[in-house]
């Protein structure tokens, strides 16, 4: 059993100015992008710099590493996507107009999902466009795959549209709610798709049914939520804490989310790790917690990781280590005592 | 007192050749030493020397909070929030809108979104007049149930440009003016030619810091005769007396559920309670915010002012029932 202090900071790193995104490679890249236009390739061993991708004049605003760590997508403000390597050598650059928003590889990697301004591309690892489909009524603002790959998500004002990769030209399906989503997320288990939304409230379908359920009264927007890798929890960050949804059995409905409030002011990022029953929440107090979830939430370590808000949280799969991204510019790694 | 950090945001509408873009242009090449961020419709996303341009596509989200006419800027959300993130901050920003936008949404923004708000605040909505041709796009008639986006301009503003005043004489300036005063009489006019004006007229203007309501002119708070049978116009109440926070609370929530589609803009000073700070309080639409402000300087007149400005008004009813929320004369 580990205590709070068992839970240590490996390294710091700072970047020029807020950084807004993050992703870490099953191979210990920790890939993060800056609002300065500047990303940089880190180990997550100690920090050092593993490369440099091209700078996005006013800001990168996503970056995604593949399942395999072998394709990294970084996109910004400038409209453009790029595709690396592993080792950070430059694959495709493609203009697609818009900020690239959101971007994320299907679960079997060969795909790369990327929202620029109302539309989404669906780019091949060699850096073909598969798919450009046409443009939705509203700016996309996030997106998710379906685990088995078969579907992508793209949300925006007036709910996800859930497109079929495999055949781009036919009627895609749509959840339709009259509101903006900000977030989305789906769980592993294929059931359920989950919105976080611009009037305070998470909205959730029933994947199979269509069938849906909303929980309002949040304090503020909702721009962080996540399944857990059993698919049982959803986590929810907000001014209020983070709480959790039990989706055992039928569902949440009926039953008191768990709240997990260790943070002082509001809860700004959260993530699940990929396989184990732990979660990394990130505040405005610059700090990082980590909960192990079992039939109660118990929070396993509190580490400070400098003066801004945490913006971006991700594990470095198979490992004990989280990596924070925050407001001042600040990528640490912080982690879990075993 | 604690100084408001907060970017200043100076909203600009107006008619197609109204010369928006010409007062753009005009304010961001003189030298004010200031770094501008510019959200706007036409152009692409560049820099110009020290002010950043961006592109934005309005997008109208309603928002599903219960209240009907709740409408927001989506695109000025997402940018906004992206602007404010960054360390290298603006010191300024302006939005301007489409010459047939409704003023009501982007202003709504500020109230709605609470990155908007904890970051930047609402200086002023400024909106540009085309002095020839104003009157005609007042008097324009539209279908039913169909807003004249001239009016709602008129309406909304916290400062009036009178612009292209070359292009009529005397009279017509003063018709003009006493029109746009029927309809707005909170907001001040100012005059200029080719977009060229005193940018401190503006920018900074503090619109909605309140104090401005102090500075109305008094003759708005006095019924007048309507010069034209026009459905939108200004009440102004000042009544000396201390306010009850709960019956004020009570008869603003009844108000805006009842009339709130109908009050394009309100504020107002109160002096509320036994309190030693002025209590301000704004709102647009249904939507609004009160809080206390400083505290009352020594002598200050401690009236209370109130500026609604909106759809078929009853001056009568809104005054009496203010004045029942009055625990002393």
């Amino acid at each position: 059993m580990s205590t709070l202090t068992d839970t240590r900071l490996r390294w710091q790193r700072q970047m020029a100015d807020h950084v807004e995104c993050l992703s870490v490679s099953a191979a210990g890249q920790v890939a993060a992008g800056s609002l300065s236009g500047e990303s940089v390739v880190l180990s997550i061993e100690d920090g050092t710099i593993l490369a440099t991708p091209a700078e996005h004049p006013f800001g990168v605003l996503t970056v995604s590493w593949s399942r395999d760590a072998d394709r990294l997508a970084v996109g910004g403000q400038d409209g453009r996507i790029r595709i690396y390597d592993g080792a950070g050598g430059a694959i495709a650059d493609r203009e697609i107009g818009g900020w690239a928003a959101a971007s994320a590889w299907s679960p079997d990697d060969d795909l790369l999902a990327v929202a620029a301004g109302k539309r989404v591309f669906l780019i091949e690892c060699d850096g073909s466009v598969r798919a450009e489909w046409p443009a939705l009524t509203s700016t996309v603002t996030s997106l998710v795959w379906a685990t088995n790959g078969r579907r992508v998500g793209a949300g925006c004002y007036g709910g996800v549209t859930w497109y079929d990769p495999d055949e781009p030209e036919t009627e895609t399906r749509n959840f339709a709610w009259k509101g903006s989503v900000l977030a989305l997320a789906a769980a592993p288990s294929g059931r359920w798709l989950a919105s976080g939304n611009q009037d305070n409230s998470v909205h959730v379908w029933r994947l199979w049914s269509g069938d849906e359920m909303e929980m309002t009264g949040y304090p503020g927007k909702v721009t962080r939520l996540g399944f857990d890798a059993s698919s049982r929890w959803l986590a929810v960050a907000s001014a209020a804490g983070v709480t959790v949804w039990d989706f055992a059995g039928k569902g949440p409905q009926g039953r008191r989310p768990s709240t997990l409030d260790r943070h002082d002011g509001e809860v700004t990022a959260l993530a699940w790790h990929p396989t184990e029953p732990l979660l990394a929440t990130g505040g405005a107090d610059g700090n990082v917690a980590i909960w192990s979830s079992g039939k109660r939430f118990v929070l396993e370590g509190l580490v400070g990781v400098g003066d801004g808000t945490v913006s971006s949280l991700g594990w470095a799969p198979g490992s004990q280590t989280v990596v924070a991204a925050s407001s001042d510019g600040t990528v640490a790694a912080v982690e879990r005592a075993p | 007192m604690t100084t408001d950090e907060r970017v200043p945001v100076t909203v600009l509408t107006g008619f197609l050749g109204s010369g928006k873009t010409t007062l753009l242009n005009y304010i961001l090449t003189e030298q004010h030493g200031q770094r501008i961020a510019v959200i706007e419709n036409e152009f692409g996303e560049i820099g110009i020397d020290d002010a950043l341009v961006l592109d934005a596509e309005e997008e109208i989200f309603e928002m599903n909070n219960g209240c009907i006419c709740c409408t927001v800027r989506g695109d000025l959300i997402r940018i906004l929030g992206n602007l404010m993130k960054r360390r290298d901050r603006f010191d300024r920003i302006i939005v301007e809108t489409t010459g047939l936008a409704d003023p009501a949404p982007v202003a709504q923004t500020f109230f709605v979104d609470d990155e908007v708000r904890a970051g930047m605040r609402l200086d002023a909505i400024v909106t540009m007049i085309d002095a020839k041709h104003i009157l005609q796009h007042l008097d324009e008639v539209k279908p039913e149930g169909v807003e004249n986006e001239a009016v709602e301009q008129v309406a909304f503003a916290d400062r009036l440009v009178i612009n292209k005043t070359d292009l009529v004489d005397a009279d017509e300036l003063a018709e003009v003016e006493q029109r746009l005063r029927g309809i707005n009489a909170m907001a001040s006019v100012v005059h200029s030619q080719y977009g060229k004006i005193d940018l401190s007229s503006v920018l900074d203007v503090g619109a909605f810091d309140l104090d401005r309501i102090l500075e109305v002119d008094p003759t708005f708070l006095v019924e007048t005769e309507h010069q034209h049978d026009d459905r939108v116009t200004s009440v102004g109440i000042e009544l000396p007396g201390v306010v009850d926070v709960d019956r004020l609370e009570r008869w603003l929530g009844n108000l805006l559920a009842t009339k709130g589609a109908d009050i394009f803009r309100m504020k107002g000073i109160l002096r509320v309670d036994d309190d030693d700070s002025r209590f301000v309080f704004q709102g647009v639409h249904m939507l609004f915010d009160g809080r206390p402000d400083r505290p009352w300087r020594d002598g200050e007149d401690r009236t209370n002012r109130l500026v609604f400005i909106g759809r078929e008004l009853d001056r009568g009813e809104l005054t009496d029932s203010f004045a029942a929320c009055l625990v002393r004369r």
